[in-house]
C-alpha cells in the first residue's frame, strides 16, 4: 500500500512553502489595506 | 477488539526523548495537536471558572459575592478566554491531528511554524490574564479589561494599563491563528496523497480549508483595528474619538467585519466533525456531500456581507438595515441544506447510539435551536427589542456551547480511540453526555425567557422580577461547571488507563477514510510515503471517477 517514491514529497514541500508565502503576503495586504483606511478615513 | 497493527510501527524510533526536545522542540502534527487540546481543556475550564462566578453573582437579585466592576472583567474575560483560549485552539488541534492523516500527508506542511504557532499561545494568554491575576492575587493594578469582548471605544480605553496587554496578547493570538491557517491550507492544497482530490476529501478537511481562508481574510482586520485601538490609547490619535474628528462607530464595523466571519470560524469546523459522524454511525455515506461543501462554502461568503446586524441599533440608513437583514437571513438557507442532509444520512440507517453520536445528534437539534433565535435577531424591529438583552446571551451560548463545544466533545470522543488505541469507558461517556445536555439546557434555555422579558445582558445586579429564571439558570450553569470535570476524567483515564479495551484500526464500525487505516494509536509518522489510496480508503467518491 505504500510507495517509496518521496522525491514527490519533497516537490511538494516546496510548493507548500511558495502558497505558504503567497498567504503571508494576502495577510500583510489586508492589514495594510485596513490601516490606510483608518489613517485615510480619520 | 481485534488489533491489526501491521504498518508504520518501526516509526516509533524517530519519536524525540526528553520532555524539552518532545514539547517545546515539537514539529509533529500529532504532539502539537494534542498540546493544543490540553491547552483547550485548560482554557475552557479557565473560563468555565470565571463563569461560575457570573453564574453565582447573578444566582440571585442585589449583590453578593463580587464589585461591578470585577463582574465586567469577568464577563469580558470569560469571553475572550473562551473563544480564542478554548473554542479556536481545540478546533485547531483537532486540524493537526486528523488533516494529515485524513489526506494521506505525512505531517503539516509546515512542521517549525506550526510548533510557532502553539508555543505563541500560552505567551499570549499570559499577557492577556496577567492584569487579572495581579489583581486577583496581589490585588496590583486595576484588574482585568471589563470593555467587554468586542473592546468597543470609547468604553475599553478607560481600562487603564490593561488595555495594553489585551491589545499585544489579541495581536499574538492572531498571528498564532493566521500561521495555522496558511500551515492548514498549504497542507490541504500541497500535501495531499495522490488520489485525494479535493471533492473526496473530507467534510472535515473541506470545512477547515474554508476556515482558513476565513482566518487569513479576517484577522488582520482584527489586528488593524486593536492597533488604531492602541494609537487611539497611548499616542494621541483619535481614529475613533469623535473630538478629533474619527468615529467610534467605524470601530464598530470594522470590529464585525472581523467578529462574525469569527463566529463562522467557530462553528464551521464543528460543521465538518458532525459530517463525520453522523455517517460513521448511520453506517451510510454522507447524503449530498457536494452540496455540504458548497453549504459551507456559501456560509462563509455570506458571512462576509452580514456584519451590521451585531449593530442595527447603533443608527444606519433604512436600505443598510434591510440588506443586512436579508443577506442574514440567506444564511439560513445553506445552513438548513446541512441539517436536512444530517437527517437524511441518518434516514433507514443502522444507527447505534455511542457517545460520539449523542452528541453529534444533540449538536443538530440545540445548534438548530441556537439558528432559530439568529433568525429572530436578525429581523431588524424585533432586534431592537432584544438587542442586548439576555436573548442574545442565550442564542450565542446556544450556538457556541451545545453547538462548537458539543462538536469539540463529539470530536474527542469520536478520535480519542484512534489517538490513544484505546477505548474510552463508553457508560462514562454516555453519563457525561446525559448530564451535559440536561444541565446545559437548564442553563441557557430560561435565559431566552429572561431576554424577552427585558433583562439586559452585561450587568450584576437585576430587577427582582427576573430573580426565579436566574436562579434556576444559575443551578444548571453549575451542573454544566462539574458535569465537564467527568469530561476531563475520562480523557484523563482513557490516555493513561491500560485495562481498558484496544481499539481496533477501523475503531467503529461504520467508520470510512484513510485515518482509519492507521494503527490505533496511530505511528508517530503517520504516512512518510504517500499512500496508493483505493476505493475503500475513501469516505466519498472513488478513485477512478
Amino acid at each position: 500500500m505504500i510507495t517509496t517514491d518521496r522525491s514527490e514529497l519533497d516537490h511538494r514541500r516546496a510548493a507548500a512553502k511558495l502558497t505558504a508565502w503567497i498567504l503571508a503576503g494576502v495577510v500583510f495586504g489586508i492589514y495594510g489595506l485596513f490601516w490606510m483606511s483608518g489613517v485615510l478615513g480619520s | 477488539m481485534a488489533h491489526d497493527a501491521s504498518t508504520h510501527h518501526d516509526d516509533h524510533d524517530h519519536k524525540p526523548h526528553g520532555f524539552v526536545n518532545r514539547w517545546l522542540y515539537a514539529t509533529n502534527h500529532k504532539d502539537i495537536g494534542t498540546m493544543y487540546l490540553v491547552f483547550s481543556l485548560v482554557m475552557f475550564f479557565l473560563g468555565g471558572l470565571m463563569a461560575m462566578v457570573i453564574r453565582g453573582e447573578l444566582m440571585f437579585p442585589g449583590l453578593q459575592l463580587i464589585e461591578p466592576e470585577f463582574f465586567n472583567q469577568m464577563t469580558t474575560m470569560h469571553a475572550l478566554v473562551m473563544i480564542f483560549g478554548a473554542v479556536m485552539p481545540a478546533f485547531v488541534g483537532l486540524a493537526n491531528w486528523m488533516i494529515p492523516m485524513m489526506v494521506g500527508a505525512p505531517d503539516m506542511a509546515l512542521p517549525r511554524m506550526n510548533n510557532w504557532s502553539f508555543w505563541i499561545m500560552p505567551f499570549a494568554f499570559t499577557t492577556l490574564l496577567l492584569p487579572l491575576a495581579l489583581k486577583v492575587f496581589f490585588d496590583i493594578g486595576g484588574g482585568g479589561p471589563a470593555g467587554g469582548w468586542t473592546l468597543y471605544p470609547p468604553l475599553s480605553l478607560q481600562g487603564g494599563d490593561s488595555v495594553a496587554f489585551t491589545i499585544f496578547a489579541v495581536h499574538m493570538m492572531g498571528i498564532s491563528s493566521i500561521m495555522g491557517a496558511i500551515n492548514i491550507i498549504a497542507t490541504i492544497l500541497n500535501m495531499r496523497a495522490p488520489g485525494m482530490d479535493l471533492l473526496k476529501m473530507p467534510v472535515f478537511v473541506w470545512s477547515w480549508l474554508i476556515t482558513a481562508f476565513l482566518l487569513i481574510a479576517v484577522m488582520p482586520v482584527l489586528a488593524g483595528a486593536v492597533t488604531m485601538l492602541l494609537t487611539d490609547k497611548f499616542f494621541g490619535t483619535t481614529f475613533f474619538s469623535a473630538t478629533g474628528g474619527g468615529d467610534p462607530v467605524m470601530f464598530q464595523h470594522i470590529f464585525w467585519f472581523f467578529g462574525h466571519p469569527e463566529v463562522y470560524i467557530m462553528i464551521l469546523p464543528a460543521f465538518g466533525i458532525v459530517s463525520e459522524i453522523i455517517p460513521t454511525f448511520s453506517r451510510k455515506p454522507l447524503f449530498g456531500y457536494k452540496a455540504m461543501v458548497y453549504a459551507i462554502a456559501s456560509i462563509a461568503f455570506l458571512s462576509f456581507i452580514v456584519w451590521a446586524h451585531h449593530m442595527f441599533t447603533v443608527g444606519m440608513p433604512l436600505g443598510g438595515e434591510l440588506f443586512f437583514m436579508y443577506a442574514t437571513m440567506l444564511i439560513a438557507v445553506p445552513t438548513g441544506i446541512k441539517v436536512f442532509n444530517w437527517v437524511f444520512t441518518m434516514w433507514k440507517g443502522s444507527m447505534t447510539f455511542e457517545t460520539p453520536m449523542l452528541f453529534a445528534l444533540a449538536f443538530v437539534i440545540l445548534f438548530s435551536i441556537g439558528g432559530f433565535s439568529g433568525l429572530m435577531l436578525a429581523i431588524v424591529p424585533a432586534d431592537f427589542q432584544y438587542h442586548d438583552t439576555y436573548f442574545v446571551v442565550a442564542h450565542f451560548h446556544y450556538v457556541l456551547v451545545t453547538g462548537a463545544i458539543f462538536s469539540v466533545m463529539a470530536a474527542v470522543y469520536y478520535w480519542l480511540p484512534k489517538w490513544t488505541g484505546r477505548m474510552y469507558n463508553e457508560r462514562l461517556g454516555k453519563i457525561h453526555f446525559w448530564a451535559s445536555a440536561i444541565s446545559v439546557n437548564v442553563l441557557f434555555f430560561p435565559q431566552h425567557f429572561l431576554g424577552l422579558a427585558g433583562m439586559p445582558r452585561r450587568i450584576p445586579d437585576y430587577n427582582v422580577a427576573f430573580a426565579d429564571w436566574n436562579l434556576v439558570s444559575s443551578l444548571g450553569g453549575f451542573a454544566f461547571g462539574l458535569t465537564q470535570l467527568l469530561f476531563a476524567y475520562i480523557v484523563w483515564d482513557c490516555s493513561r488507563n491500560k485495562s481498558l479495551a484496544k481499539a481496533t484500526d477501523q475503531v467503529w464500525e461504520g467508520a470510512h477514510g484513510l485515518e482509519w487505516t492507521l494503527s490505533s494509536p496511530p505511528p508517530y509518522h503517520s504516512f512518510t510515503t504517500p499512500p496508493v489510496i483505493t476505493d475503500s480508503m475513501l469516505a466519498h467518491g472513488n478513485v477512478a471517477h
